[in-house]
């Protein structure tokens, strides 16, 4: 059976370090991507089956990303997670007029908790 | 007895303007209490004056100047009200907006010491080795990002509150500045951004607060490291002249808009993109260096050409 496909948009590298052994052992395959615009580049040549986006990103932001997601017909349905530090009404509302799938607030959750979630998501 | 002088107390309390002014940090003249007083009095004396006025003129046009006179007053003083209500509004909002950043800020570090700990007490992956040692690295610098956010946050206080000491030492700026580089040159090298350093002369001493230059430095030289791209180039330079000292720092960043320059030295302030390139910072870096230069006796400016880089600099008498 294929692997799941998981793009995770993340600038601290350091969490990347973490998370992404913590899903290839899981069994997903993950694409790291540092910054909006990589995270861009890698979903024109991937179809992931999951994006786990942060918010405050270099170059393109998390919103920015949502939007040019929105814009791709083929890839627009796919489930986000979101995963920042942001926690504010407006932000909270803004993400979630997009459609994401969840909305995750870095500090409350372990990251064995976010792999579950995306267990339960991709179930 | 003391029941009584106790509600006087109470009473008094109420009228303590003073008090009520100096927790809105608004002026006495500003203070909506005081200005509310103030009216009151004024429509009572008018009404008083218009009345015994009447009385012995009984000129209508006596009458409307007067009126007149105290509906001016009236309007220049609900002026002052509305102001003065604006300001504290404004504070209120600025309050909020802090407690926002703040707690961002504080944020990052903790999600990260928190996810570092869990790898490290994580069973299945039990990181050992390299892995450990680089988890426990990264919990001692986060840890130590946050020490820094704090400290920045008392001096910011003691700044306002006039509070602080500056004690003058003999010192080489030279040596200062190369070592506060080095503290930066693992970071700089994992983003492929050269540092460089040309004094003039190898030899420049001064006579001034060697911490808090060195606060300056590291603000002056963690912002142009923020800002800048993979690859850039940072540039320092110290120049002595006159009596004076004049320390420059160059960067490739993203400089400053226009609408952001006259803004930039204030407190809290961040830049209109800040949230788009790193988020780290709780925009009290400059702010904090243009108190510092000024209590030591200098001067700071900067030129900064958007989407190019800035150039920073700071003028300080040698003694």
């Amino acid at each position: 059976m294929e692997k799941k496909k998981i793009l995770f948009v993340e600038d601290e590298k350091r969490l990347h370090n973490i998370l992404t052994p913590l899903l290839e052992k899981s069994g997903y395959e993950v694409f790291d991507a540092y910054d909006g615009e990589i995270g861009l580049k890698i979903l024109d040549e991937q179809k992931p089956d999951l994006i786990l986006l942060d918010l405050i990103l270099p170059k393109k932001d998390g919103f920015d990303f949502l939007e040019s997601l929105k814009e791709k017909p083929e890839k627009k349905d796919i489930p986000v997670i979101i995963l920042t530090n942001l926690e504010e009404k407006y932000d909270i509302e803004k993400a979630l007029s997009y459609g994401i799938r969840a909305y995750l607030v870095k500090t409350n959750y372990r990251p064995t908790e976010v792999v579950e979630k995306i267990e339960e998501i991709l179930k | 007895m003391p029941n009584k002088e106790n509600n006087l107390k109470k009473l008094l309390q109420v009228f303590s303007f003073k008090k009520y002014c100096q927790e809105y940090k608004v002026g006495i003249w500003e203070c909506p209490p005081v200005v509310f007083s103030i009216m009151g009095v004024v429509i009572i004396f008018s009404i008083l004056v218009t009345y015994f006025i009447g009385q012995v003129y009984a000129d209508p046009l006596v009458l409307i100047l007067i009126i007149c006179g105290v509906t001016i007053t009236l309007l220049i003083l609900s002026f002052i009200i509305l102001n003065s209500f604006e300001r504290i509004a404004r504070a209120s909002k600025d309050k909020s907006e802090f407690i926002s950043i703040m707690s961002h800020q504080l944020r990052n570090p903790l999600s990260s010491i928190k996810w570092q700990l869990d790898l490290l007490l994580n069973k299945d992956l039990n990181p050992t080795g390299e892995t450990g040692r680089q988890a426990l690295l990264s919990i001692d610098e986060q840890n130590e990002r946050m020490v820094g956010l704090v400290n920045d946050l008392l001096e910011t206080s003691r700044m306002e509150n006039d509070s602080i000491v500056l004690t003058k030492t003999e010192f080489s700026l030279v040596s200062l500045i190369k070592d506060i580089m080095s503290k930066y040159a693992e970071r700089a090298t994992s983003s492929n951004i050269e540092l460089i350093f040309s004094p003039s002369d190898n030899e420049i001493t001064m006579s001034s607060d060697k911490s808090k230059i060195a606060a300056v430095i590291t603000h002056f030289l963690d912002n142009a490291m923020r800002y800048s791209p993979n690859g850039g180039k940072i540039s320092i330079s110290v120049d002595k002249k006159e009596g004076k000292i004049k320390f420059s720092i160059a960067d490739e960043g993203v400089g400053i808009s226009e609408k952001d320059e006259k803004m930039i030295f204030k407190k809290f302030f961040r830049g209109t993109d800040s949230k788009k390139y790193k988020s780290d910072g709780l925009g009290v870096g400059l702010y904090l260096i243009k108190s510092i230069i000024s209590a030591l006796g200098g001067q700071v400016s900067f030129s900064s050409i958007e989407g190019k880089g800035s150039t920073f600099w700071f003028i300080l008498p040698i003694k």
